[in-house]
């Protein structure tokens, strides 16, 4: 069994590494990580330079008591809070295709029937392809993590802690954790629907339902608000509706816990959500359920794959 | 005389689809040195056959036993002994030959994979095209390289379906002749679905003919050619079976 969990894993790798929209999407989520500790950099040089102009022309109002500035406050991992969007924008929708070609490759080159006429069981065989999305995407991420240490490290003025640096890492193990949930729930999708295009779309719609429609309902924020990490620490609107909706909304929206984590461990430095870590494990395993019985029920032989 | 050894069993054998009786009773022997072609029209059962015998599916009632190892009970073992080719697998077109065979060998628990990959490409005259892409190949190639995949766990018994689908006759004449070199040099028994009688006049040495799931005719291929003199070709032979619907059963191939 172990040899044949080795083999599927293998296969999975290169047969992903020769898939065009695979290399685009990762190529882009490598440029966005490269570039996300000098845009966040930039970001605070920008707002530093507003606040030193506010003080001058503070000074020149006859205002005595200056504000101390707000942001040297934040932690030097705030550089990359960019980071938390482009992995539940780009990331996820990376690993939602990572998981649909995983299957989707198999059954439309019809090989499923061959495999399944080796000595090879189900279980093997799911396990085999979960196993191959864990370890292309902790290659990800495990790349991902260096990168933006050496873009970090390659800015003059940002030199980070053994401590900053393990809280980074932290973060991207957290965020492997959210870009599993999408990895299934692309694989689980492509078991279940016998077309190839809506196979891809459903996993698609629950991902804008979970990272734009549920946080907007939560909080009341529109779309483009929600993607500004300084404004998810904000509170929620009151109101009968938002209160409801907050109760109703909570436990599905996954994104807003993974946003929370993010904020702890880059941010704020606020103690880590053990709640919300929680949450995104039972996501995870929900994730394998589902997958485990769409496996299960698959009909080899009946299996029949629209465009 | 010498007795040659049953390798393929059903009894009994049925299937069910939703409201769709695909096999009734099925009882067929296949013995082991044979090429066994399974005649039979669209429909008629032969790839719901192939699916219960290669294990990817389990017969509503009956039993099938393929060599010596029941299909249900015992679907690792003759997982082990059998290879199959199921129809239209265009198997990973990003993948080079060589990474495909690599793949399926691993999977079906060949060890020495660089050798076996080696001797079967070169049994089947294919060496010098390992690195090129499966995107890049013919159907015919694809079949080779189908062939390939099936034998190279050394199985007793190659399940093919229609494995001339969609060839040119080129391709369907080089596939012969792949068919029963396997036969005559690697000792292989060979389970065939096909709808080309000719190629089975060709290649098969005994015959079965399915119609609406019931098994309506088998035997040797020369007797079968001795029972109908007046017939002038197997089509023809096949064509009357067909439309009498004949329930003739005839085992006595030994």
């Amino acid at each position: 069994m172990a040899d044949q969990l080795l083999t599927i894993i293998t296969n999975e790798l290169r047969a992903l590494i020769r898939e065009r929209t695979f290399i685009l999407l990762l190529g882009t989520f490598f440029a966005m990580a490269l570039f996300s500790s000098y845009i966040g950099c930039a970001t605070r040089n920008t707002t530093l330079e507003i606040y030193h102009a506010s003080v001058l022309s503070l000074q020149q109002a006859g205002v005595v008591h200056i504000p101390t500035n707000p942001f040297l406050a934040l932690p030097p991992l705030s550089i990359f809070r960019n980071m938390t969007i482009y992995i539940f924008l780009i990331g996820a929708l990376l690993a939602i295709v990572m998981g649909h070609q995983t299957l989707i490759r198999d059954r439309k080159s019809r090989v499923t029937q061959l495999i399944f006429s080796k000595s090879v069981d189900k279980p093997t065989f799911l396990l085999g392809k979960i196993m191959g999305l864990v370890t292309a995407l902790t290659l990800i991420v495990l790349a991902t993590f260096l990168i933006s240490l050496v873009s970090a490290f390659s800015i003059p003025a940002q030199q980070l802690s053994a401590v900053a640096v393990g809280r980074l890492a932290l973060f991207y193990l957290v965020s492997l954790l959210y870009l599993l949930i999408f990895a299934l729930l692309g694989l689980g999708t492509a078991v279940i629907f016998d077309t190839e295009s809506l196979a891809l779309l459903v996993p698609i719609i629950i991902w804008v339902g979970v990272t734009f429609i549920v946080p907007e309902l939560i909080t009341g924020q529109n779309p483009v608000a929600l993607l500004n990490p300084t404004n998810l620490a904000s509170v929620a609107p009151s109101g009968d509706f938002f209160t409801l909706m907050h109760a109703v909304l909570s436990p599905i929206a996954i994104e807003q816990q993974y946003t929370q984590i993010a904020q702890s461990l880059l941010e704020t430095q606020a103690p880590i959500p053990v709640s919300s870590i929680w949450m995104l494990f039972f996501y995870f395993a929900l994730m394998v359920i589902i997958d485990c019985y769409a496996i299960a029920v698959y009909q080899i032989t009946t299996d029949k794959l629209y465009e | 005389m010498t007795t040659k050894k049953l390798i393929i069993q059903t009894k009994f054998l049925n299937h069910l689809y939703k409201n769709h009786q695909a096999l009734i009773d099925l009882n067929l022997e296949v013995f082991e040195g044979d090429i066994f072609g399974f005649l039979g029209h669209n429909g008629a059962g032969k790839t719901t056959t192939i699916n219960i015998l290669t294990t990817l599916m389990p017969p509503s009632s009956g039993t099938a036993m393929v060599a010596g190892f029941d299909t249900v009970t015992q679907s690792m073992q003759v997982r082990r002994n059998i290879g199959y080719l199921p129809e239209n697998v265009t198997f990973y077109n990003n993948l080079t030959a060589w990474e495909n065979l690599h793949y399926f060998a691993r999977l079906s628990g060949v060890k020495n994979t660089e050798q076996r990959i080696a001797e079967v490409l070169d049994f089947l005259e294919f060496r010098g095209f390992e690195n090129k892409k499966l995107g890049e190949f013919s159907k015919g190639m694809r079949q080779r390289i189908g062939i390939a995949q099936a034998i190279i766990h050394e199985p007793k018994i190659l399940f093919l379906d229609e494995p001339t689908s969609g060839l040119d006759p080129l391709g369907i004449k080089n596939l012969r002749e792949i068919i029963i070199r396997l036969n005559k040099e690697k000792h292989l028994t060979i389970f065939m679905n096909t709808h080309l009688l000719s190629e089975v006049a060709k290649t098969c040495t005994s015959i079965g003919v399915l119609n609406h799931g019931k098994l309506i005719y088998k035997d040797t291929l020369d007797n079968t050619l001795r029972r109908f003199p007046t017939e002038v070709s197997l089509e023809q032979i096949y064509v009357q079976m067909e439309e009498n619907g004949r329930p003739t059963l005839n085992n006595n191939n030994q």
